[in-house]
């Protein structure tokens, strides 16, 4: 943590921030445990890696996630593994996708993990990536409906290891 | 993503996230967290940068092995070429 983040509460300054300018009902769902810890039950040489991302990623012919909904967007894509880099779209209302658009790798780093899997650093990758549109304020559909589909589709696509990525 | 990372562990995946906010993190408590210290929207790295892009993601698989607890670890990748990472948490640019 650098020394200028020391100090500030930014979960408050994000809370205030969607209040003031976007959703007035907004609050963090706080939990007071964590979620269960399941462990990676093969070695990552021998592992199937799943890849999700909340960087808004979508194929052309997918409809982009609504970025002018106040409470958010909890609807998700999904995408072959394979597909190259340069034919997905961001959108994405909540960071300026026009640096990632550059270079998708900095949210998506796909070229990477499949280099990973070539190279054998890793088993194999999960045939599909799931993206979300990170800003999600009202969390209910998104936590109960939205969430667990994708889950059951994970376990159905064999992800021995899920990674998942912030934008 | 937190909040996404809860539904996934509570269907039984093992799973690892990056956390670029440690307090927002704290408060969701997925399983496991990885804290990089990059600006939204360059999560991995900075454009063009593909030695810490594999690096943070290299730093996502060696935690999701080796992390045999739940909470929070530090990478240590921090960023020192602008200001961006700061502006965007007081929200003061995106």
């Amino acid at each position: 943590m650098l020394p200028e983040e020391r100090g500030a509460n930014f979960a408050q300054i994000e809370r205030d921030h969607v209040r003031s300018r976007v959703y007035a009902p907004f609050d963090w769902h706080p939990f007071d445990r964590f979620s269960p810890y399941n462990p990676l039950r093969v070695p990552l040489r021998e592992a199937r890696v799943a890849f999700v991302t909340t960087a808004g990623a979508h194929l052309p012919d997918q409809p982009p996630f609504d970025t002018d909904a106040d409470a958010g967007d909890p609807s998700w894509r999904s995408f072959p593994v394979e597909t190259p880099l340069a034919k997905l779209m961001l959108s994405h209302g909540g960071y300026d996708t026009r640096r990632a658009s550059a270079d998708k790798n900095v949210v998506l780093p796909l070229d990477h993990l499949r280099a990973f899997a070539q190279e054998g650093r890793i088993g194999s990758l999960a045939p599909n990536v799931y993206s979300f549109m990170g800003y999600v304020a009202d969390t209910d559909r998104l936590l109960r409906e939205e969430a667990p589909v994708v889950a059951e589709r994970l376990i159905a696509d064999g992800a021995d290891l899920v990674l998942l990525a912030p934008t | 993503m937190g909040l996404i990372q809860r539904a996934f562990d509570e269907a039984g995946l093992c799973t690892l996230s990056i956390s670029q906010n440690m307090e927002i993190t704290a408060v969701i408590m997925p399983s496991r967290a990885l804290y990089v210290a990059h600006p939204f929207g360059l999560t991995f790295g900075a454009i063009g940068d593909s030695a810490t892009q594999r690096a943070v993601l290299a730093a996502m698989l060696e935690a999701a092995a080796t992390m045999n607890h739940r909470g929070i670890r530090d990478s240590g990748f921090e960023w020192a070429q602008d200001d961006l990472r700061y502006r965007q948490l007081r929200k003061q640019g995106r």
